[in-house]
């Protein structure tokens, strides 16, 4: 009797365990156990009900919706305990019914070739359970969220249709369904869906492999920027070191001899080019004007620079030197193309507005832009090597939960970075 | 129409500054009305709170230009300040005065145009308008400015103003439309939100008159970037 009550309440009860083990490591909802213990309550009696209507009525073409009974459930359980949106459940759900399958699998394979020992059996549960719990679920999970957007829903949907399908096609082979037009229906469906999941298959690999790619490129121009950075730095210390030397040195030679006063003078001015040091309060971003500054200066590009360096604190040297670094270069190169010396201006502005960072580089600019994704392509002809300056910024900002802004208006380009500031005092104030 | 003060002790340098304004008046055709004054003194005399823009030169006889914006900023919070300097590296420390940008001299007119272009686009996304709202409770007539934004519930628009909370029956689209060109944005299906007042963002949620409002990753990116251009000066 008991042994009976169980074969039919079976199922759902390892759903419902596969369904916990993909819910453990998420955002649960308040009272989860609670929840979840009174959905079981209702479901258990109800797979009862059904599994026992099942075995003494013929359903025909009504299996189908037996088996749905259970995807269903899945997923209602799921989203009886999780937090998530629809997308979330539906693929928690959906993942849980396919680990409950390869369990339920091995567990045929067994029985098929002769085991009895029901210790193994349920060791065999256990294991399958715990290596996905390990090896699956937690290393699926994004700050305790399930990353499952509609459109990995449709591959997913389509194979377990067909895992369906085929089960169903396999203990059901004695009923009416298997035999004549459904037959073959059906099986042309099976065929259409494994077709369809290998071509997916191709694509999703191919936009992978271009997303690898690009993300290889941004670590690249990264990685160089740093090395660039600290070579910029060591530069500048010690050009600013001699440069404090040297006008040291000639004030001790003002005091000796009062008749090269002249003389003096024009070598002061000519160290006082360097002696420019930018003083925004974040040493990054003084070097990375100092530099790009520099550059600017020998090549008669009009540029200046409002900053409240301090504001940048938050962030990581190099990820300032990333963006200022890609971002200058990017506006110089586009001056420099410009015919008019005087339309040669670059200006960059920082500055703190109600807990948000902007930071806004302006430029004129000469050669028509085209836009990718909002942002513009590169001008230069080698493509793959050039062109991840953009990309990297906006990289960079995203890290820090920025946006981007691209405009283009009046042959004016403007770049400008939004970074909400995390403030303590947040909410406090009016 | 935007009001301007030019404040400079050289007169060749406020005929020049002139020029300019004139020239980038009709580029971006805006009406430009023009006040000089010769002094940092004549500036706060003269205050009246109507300029939108004031062009302060930093090296000036009596109350420099740095001085001179801290007295206005006491009285004027909103007022744009660009500095006009010789002295780069003073116009540096601008931002202790939220001076928005500053020029240098010489006087070149595109280095001008650049900056000048942000700041009247800046101008031009705050404009207010005075709305008449058929409420449930009788017909108002508010600013816009004193809308920190507006709630859908059930078919009917809930307004959180300075001035308390108004209740009409109409919906978000309908007012969204009479809106166009103002600061407002969507950040949900059910908020409309007047960036004006925006006082923080959150990884999810904006602030807002002390309140936390949740924005929908949808809506999120688009929120933020009219917020970025809104504060930035690129037109909305």
């Amino acid at each position: 009797m008991i042994f009976d009550i169980w074969m039919r309440i079976a199922y759902i009860i390892q759903l419902m365990g596969a369904c916990i083990i993909f819910m453990l490591p998420a955002r649960k909802r308040s009272y989860f156990w609670l929840r979840i213990t009174i959905l079981s309550a209702v479901l258990i009696p109800l797979s009862y009900l059904l599994d026992y209507g099942y075995s003494h009525l013929n359903f025909g073409i009504l299996v189908l919706v037996y088996w749905a009974y259970y995807i269903a459930a899945g997923i209602l359980f799921v989203w009886t305990g999780m937090e998530g949106k629809w997308p979330q459940v539906v693929y928690c759900g959906i993942c849980a019914c396919a680990v409950q399958h390869i369990a339920f699998d091995i567990y045929l394979i067994y029985i098929i070739s002769g085991g009895q020992n029901e210790m193994i059996m349920l060791l065999i549960y256990i294991t399958v359970y715990a290596l996905f719990y390990w090896f699956y679920a937690k290393r699926l999970l994004e700050s305790g969220e399930y990353t499952a957007s509609k459109k990995a829903l449709f591959p997913i949907i389509t194979i377990v249709i067909l895992v369906w399908i085929l089960s169903i096609l396999e203990i059901e082979c004695n009923l009416s369904i298997a035999s004549g037009q459904a037959h073959i229906i059906l099986y042309r469906i099976i065929d259409a869906l494994c077709c369809y999941y290998v071509l997916w298959v191709q694509l999703n690999q191919k936009e992978n492999k271009t997303l690898q790619r690009e993300r290889d490129g941004i670590n690249n121009a990264l990685e160089q920027q740093t090395k660039q950075y600290l070579v910029t730095r060591e530069t500048i210390d010690s050009i600013n070191r001699k440069c404090h030397d040297l006008k040291h040195q000639i004030r001790l030679l003002r005091q000796g001899d009062n008749g090269n006063e002249e003389f003096l003078n024009e070598i002061e001015n000519e160290i006082m080019i360097y002696d420019t040091a930018v003083k925004t309060g974040n040493k990054a971003l003084d070097i990375v004007l100092m530099e790009k500054g520099l550059f600017c200066k020998t090549h008669n590009i009009q540029w200046s620079c409002m900053a409240d360096g301090s504001l940048l604190d938050f962030m990581k040297l190099e990820d300032i030197y990333a963006i200022f670094g890609n971002a200058l270069d990017n506006a110089i190169t586009a001056v420099l193309e410009l015919e008019d010396i005087e339309m040669r201006v670059i200006g960059v502005k920082i500055w703190n507005q109600n807990h948000l960072l902007i930071i806004q580089i302006q430029n004129y600019y000469a050669q028509e832009l085209k836009f990718e994704e909002g942002l513009p392509v590169t001008t230069k002809k080698n493509k793959r090597d050039h062109g991840y300056g953009m990309k990297s910024i906006r990289y960079t900002t995203e890290k820090y939960n920025g946006t981007i802004t691209v405009n283009t208006k009046s042959r004016i380009f403007m770049l400008q970075i939004l970074i909400p500031l995390n403030n303590s005092k947040k909410g406090t104030c009016k | 129409m935007i009001t301007v003060a030019i404040v400079d002790d050289e007169k060749r340098e406020r005929d020049l500054l002139q020029k300019f304004f004139q020239k980038l008046a009709r580029e971006v055709s805006e009406e430009v009305k023009l006040i000089s004054c010769v002094s940092g003194e004549e500036l706060l005399e003269k205050y009246n709170y109507s300029f939108d823009l004031i062009c302060l030169d930093i090296d000036m006889p009596g109350l420099n230009g740095i001085e001179t914006a801290r007295k206005i900023r006491k009285k004027d919070e909103q007022v744009i300040i660009i500095f006009v300097t010789n002295m780069a590296q003073m116009a540096i420390q601008g931002y202790e005065v939220r001076a928005l940008d500053f020029v240098i001299k010489p006087l070149r007119y595109y280095s001008f145009a650049l900056k000048l272009r942000s700041a009247f686009q800046m101008i031009n996304n705050r404009e207010n308008r005075s709305i008449v709202l058929n409420t449930t409770s009788g017909i108002k007539k508010i600013n816009t400015d004193d809308v920190y934004y507006v709630e859908v519930q059930r078919h009917h628009l809930y307004y959180h103003t300075s001035k308390g909370m108004f209740q009409q029956k109409t919906s978000l689209k309908d007012l969204e439309e009479r809106l166009v060109g103002l600061s407002f944005k969507r950040c949900n299906n059910c908020y409309l939100i007047n960036l004006k007042h925006v006082t923080g963002v959150d990884k999810d949620e904006v602030e807002i008159a002390g309140e936390k409002l949740k924005m929908s990753r949808p809506r999120k990116k688009e929120f933020l970037q009219t917020l970025a251009k809104y504060m930035g000066g690129i037109e909305i």
